[in-house]
């Protein structure tokens, strides 16, 4: 059952992404692209997200676990580290270069196209990468 | 692409998140991580996108 929902949670976010214009890099240039022909819809796409999400943690939490789990799994940290912005800005630089953040960019195996493959490699080898970086603590 | 896989894929490896991760789950949980982190992540883009279209594309 864990996995069934676990399966149904990722086809409706595969669904939503690809439904809101997020698997499309051109209109996530767009967006983007402040200086251009700005297309400001995906901001709404992230807001409309967050708030939805922020209701839906508010109801999950009244419970002291999830239903098909043992307990609920959360970050706890709280610092800024280097690590945490410098990693943002590399992906900031990425994610302008490409259009593809790693969710749509996963969701867009539906329809693989070369760019879209030689940028799924090259993520997964940049995973590995931060891996072997060890933490300076 | 390459290019800018490898960095969407070693910048959400070291900064533990991306757009869903720290924009929709983090900021959806007020985590003051999260919100730096997207604000970097939103701001680099845009310059990215700025620099490539604007000042070497020269406009497009």
């Amino acid at each position: 059952m864990k996995t069934l929902m676990g399966y149904i949670a990722g086809l409706l976010f595969g669904l939503g992404l690809a439904v809101s214009g997020m698997t499309d890099p051109a209109r996530v240039l767009g967006f983007l692209d402040l200086a251009g022909a700005w297309d400001p819809t995906l901001m709404f796409v992230l807001g409309g997200a967050v708030v939805t999400n922020f209701i839906g943690y508010r109801l999950a939490f009244k419970r002291t676990a999830p239903v098909y789990g043992e307990a609920f799994q959360l970050p706890t940290r709280q610092d800024l580290d280097g690590r945490l912005i410098g990693g943002s800005a590399l992906f900031g630089i990425g994610w302008g270069l490409s259009g593809y953040c790693p969710g749509p960019a996963i969701a867009s195996i539906a329809g693989p196209s070369v760019p879209l493959v030689a940028m799924l490699v090259a993520m997964v080898a940049g995973w590995f990468l931060a891996r072997a970086i060890p933490a300076r603590s | 692409m390459l290019v800018a896989g490898l960095l969407v894929g070693l910048g959400t490896g070291l900064g533990s998140g991306c757009t869903s991760g720290h924009g929709v789950c983090g900021l959806a949980r007020l985590s003051p991580r999260s919100l730096v982190a997207t604000l970097t992540f939103l701001v680099m883009a845009i310059i990215t996108v700025f620099v490539v279209r604007h000042v070497i594309g020269g406009g497009a």
